[in-house]
């Protein structure tokens, strides 16, 4: 027996020093694989660009329509590319409903489809598109206007250059971008929306943005070491001045919940830490960040940022020429206007961004989870107005 | 007796400290794989465009002045709004003449020339802050490759008026160069990918590291500026700004390529100029941080893991030298060996599993599972930064004890030169030009064949 346990003590430690070798072993064969070859590649020429995805499509079909086809008809040939096919169509086609699709489609021309087809492929169109009602899409690029009729479905994005309709309750999955203007029915959804135009379908053009008479009366509230220490016009403000805290010279810190009862025009940057619900008829001239809710009441002109951990509530009528951005979810109250003329808005929401009627902004609505314009049913349980349902 | 005592009291200290550090890296790596980022400025990136100067400090940088420069003139921010502050801080080489060069051609480009003054990094960018017209001011070493898109993508936080100071990724593009390249870039992204990223999502303090990020200049100056004193100045001001009610952001998409050192000679000078500021930091800054109304508990406790995490290394080997003393010591002790051995022998097994869980989930998130091999061998970096770590702050208490200086400011070496070894792959001195900007600021793609 007592020979045994040498042999044991061997074995194991053979073992131990095996596995010890085995893994200095790996990691020096994976130097040597790895030596003289940049393993963390990053792309340096990382430009973030809205329509990606419809850029990227438009370029792989350019490069694909330099491959040998194979001519099926006058009017179309076929182009295969490893396991796709791709239907090249000279002229415009019209799809017959319930028709279906499993190929890439390039159409030279205009693009139409009766209800219900079903298209499993991207879709690149020449001309201008009309998808009828209840169709099923993969992707979409249009280098015209694009209509999409009630209940569409988009498994990803759509892109076109003219006009772009999204109708009643249609749905994407990703993004929607337009060089031109996006029109939004009742009920519609996507991930993002970005172009010059983003509006409802009721949309009058107008911009809107200028302050009333009653705006240019506001009392201007500008946040100092001396307007603190007099304390007046800033408690007459709503202020609880023992609450404010100097961060820099251009921004102040307010420890608690902000309910202001008057309107006013701020013009110092401000920081609350709680929620902050702000009167109707404000003049937001420097960016507000709460920790909290941030509620701004109706008809206000936001021309700083709107920054909010939770949600954001943007009232009825008001204007916004920055970034509105909530960790939570983002309301555009009914007329929201969100133009700038130096450049684009954005409204950003980390979960649900919903959209009333009457909303036009230049530049991109986008969530975490969707945006979605508010249905004819919600919209009717706000009470809508008869003039509401003009709105689609 | 009390060699005995004492021996008890640092093994026992030893694995605490570094069971709690543990602790941490599990926590930070589970948190990252868990955890939602909490607001997703990528999707504000070219919506908010602040006037914005960017800071590249240059000590003898002819070897890579003009590449930086370069980066900066080709990237895609409003040129209206846009200036590069180039300075020449008692430079000895070709330096100045290159940023001069680059002034006379590119009108958002100016050159400051330091000739006198303080030396260091922090004297340079207080000197170049007075003369910024930004309201943001973004920090570039010159080793650094930014992307066409990095000034955009780094300015986006500020949008949030309680941001004072943004971070941005960096990632080394030397990885192949050494095993001690590679090895620094597993610890990089371990560092970024998830350290940095689990503690802005858990609602802490994202390190701002001095380069490849930027400061809001009111918020600058409201904490009085840079400090020229500090080694570490990014550290120091990270710091400050959180304690005067300021938060920091992190932008991982943000990514910009680096070179980190190639030699064990050049890390360990790199190393101990961090170990000795972060530590100076840690004395300088602790009764503020404690006493502190703006940060809460967790954000308190995280400061002082992040200030401390250089004493770790000074602790280990006391506890190493204790389990030593114990395991030969003859007499009985007060607290069984054998149960102390065990919990130090479970420090290492369960310390070192943590650090390479965290270096693993790392690798995985940023798409290079087999980079997870090269583990084994961070063994000889982390000895080897232990020993250079623990032998800095053995300098600087000498020098609080006998009123001399620590390590001075110390520039890492570069290793490459002017459009030489570059990470673009059209493989020219240049960033490739993507992008057209068209009406209402709509970008389209311009790169054929891709």
């Amino acid at each position: 027996m007592p020979d045994v346990i040498p042999w044991r003590f061997i074995l194991f430690a053979i073992l131990f020093a095996g596995l010890l070798y085995l893994q200095f072993f790996l990691a020096h064969r994976q130097w040597r694989r790895i030596k003289g070859q940049q393993t963390s590649e990053i792309d340096v020429g990382y430009v973030r660009m809205e329509d990606y995805l419809a850029q990227s499509f438009r370029r792989k079909v350019k490069e694909w329509l330099q491959l040998p086809a194979t001519i099926r008809n006058d009017r179309e040939r076929t182009i295969l590319k490893g396991s796709e096919t791709i239907r090249v169509i000279t002229g415009g086609i019209e799809f017959a409903s319930g028709e279906q699709c499993d190929d890439i489609l390039v159409v030279e021309g205009d693009f139409t489809c009766g209800p219900g087809c079903l298209f499993g492929r991207e879709i690149l169109v020449k001309g201008n598109a009309r998808i009828g009602p209840g169709a099923r899409l993969q992707s979409m690029a249009v280098d015209g206007d694009l209509t999409l009729d009630w209940d569409v479905k988009v498994a990803r994005w759509l892109d076109c250059t003219g006009e772009l309709t999204l109708g009643v309750n249609c749905l994407v999955g990703a993004r929607v971008t337009s060089t031109g203007l996006i029109r939004l029915g009742l009920g519609a959804q996507a991930g993002s929306m970005y172009a010059p135009r983003v509006a409802t379908m009721a949309w009058d053009g107008t911009s809107l943005n200028q302050e009333t008479p009653e705006m240019a009366k506001l009392p201007g509230i500008a946040f100092s070491e001396a307007a603190v220490a007099a304390r007046e016009a800033i408690e007459n403000a709503g202020f609880d001045v023992q609450k404010l805290i100097q961060l820099g010279s251009d921004a102040w810190l307010y420890k608690g919940d902000l309910r202001l009862l008057s309107p006013l025009r701020l013009q110092t940057k401000l920081v609350v830490k709680g929620k902050c619900d702000l009167p109707d008829g404000c003049v937001l001239e420097a960016d507000i960040h709460a920790d909290g809710a941030l509620n701004v009441g109706a008809n206000s002109i936001c021309r700083g940022n709107l920054i909010s951990g939770k949600d954001i509530h943007l009232g009825v009528g008001s204007k916004f020429a920055g970034l509105i951005h909530a960790d939570g979810n983002v309301r555009l109250g009914q007329g929201t206007r969100g133009f700038k003329d130096d450049g684009m808005v954005v409204a950003y929401a980390g979960e649900v961004l919903e959209v009333e009627r009457d909303v036009a902004i230049k530049g991109k609505l986008a969530a975490g989870g969707r945006v979605i314009v508010e249905s004819a049913e919600a919209a009717e349980a706000r009470g809508a107005s008869a003039s509401g349902a003009s709105d689609d | 007796m009390i060699l005995l005592f004492i021996a008890e009291f640092f093994l026992g200290l030893a694995i605490v400290v570094l069971t709690l550090y543990a602790v941490r890296h599990y926590v930070f790596a589970l948190c990252r794989l868990a955890l939602r980022r909490p607001r997703d400025y990528m999707e504000l990136t070219g919506f908010a465009l602040p006037r914005t100067t960017v800071l590249v400090p240059m000590h003898n940088e002819e070897a890579v002045a003009a590449d930086i420069l370069q980066a900066l003139v080709e990237c895609d921010y409003d040129r209206t709004r846009l200036e590069v502050l180039a300075i020449n801080d008692n430079s000895e080489d070709r330096t100045g003449a290159i940023i001069d060069d680059y002034a006379a051609r590119f009108s958002i480009v100016r050159a400051i020339h330091r000739h006198q003054g303080a030396g260091g990094k922090a004297a340079a960018l207080q000197e170049a802050t007075r003369q910024a017209t930004g309201e943001v001011l973004l920090l570039f070493d010159a080793d650094y490759f930014p992307g066409p898109s990095m000034v955009k993508q780094l300015v986006a936080p500020f949008s949030d008026p309680q941001v004072g100071a943004v971070m941005g990724r960096v990632v080394p593009h030397n990885t192949d160069k050494t095993l001690l390249a590679a090895l620094l870039g597993l610890e990089r992204a371990a560092g970024y990918q998830v350290g940095q990223q689990a503690r802005y999502n858990l609602g802490l303090t994202p390190q701002f590291g001095g380069t490849v990020g930027g400061v809001r200049v009111s918020a600058l100056n409201s904490v009085a500026g840079w400090n020229t004193e500090s080694l570490t100045e990014d550290t120091d001001l990270t710091f400050r700004l959180v304690l005067h009610g300021w938060k920091v952001a992190y932008v991982n998409r943000a990514e910009c390529y680096e070179e980190v050192p190639e030699t064990w000679p050049a890390r360990e000078r790199q190393i101990a100029r961090w170990a000795t500021g972060h530590t100076d930091c840690l004395h300088r800054l602790w009764p503020a941080l404690l006493s502190s109304r703006s940060l809460s508990l967790t954000e308190k406790v995280d400061a002082f893991f992040v200030l401390c995490c250089y004493l770790t290394a000074p602790i280990l080997i006391l506890g190493w030298l204790a389990s030593l003393v114990l395991f030969f010591s003859p007499q009985m002790h007060s607290v069984p060996i054998l149960a102390v051995a065990m919990l130090f022998v479970g420090y290492q097994i369960f310390g070192n599993q943590a650090t390479f869980f965290e270096l693993g989930i790392a690798a995985l998130l940023d798409g290079m599972n087999r980079r997870v091999l090269l583990m084994p061998c961070n063994l000889f970096n982390f000895f080897a930064s232990t020993s250079a770590i623990s032998k800095a702050l053995l300098r600087f208490y000498l020098g609080k004890v006998w009123g001399s200086g620590g390590p001075g400011w110390y520039k890492t070496r570069r290793f490459r030169t002017n459009g030489k070894e570059r990470p673009f792959a059209n493989g020219s001195s240049t960033a490739p030009k993507l992008f057209s900007q068209g009406a209402d600021g709509i970008y389209t793609y311009s790169r054929s064949g891709d």
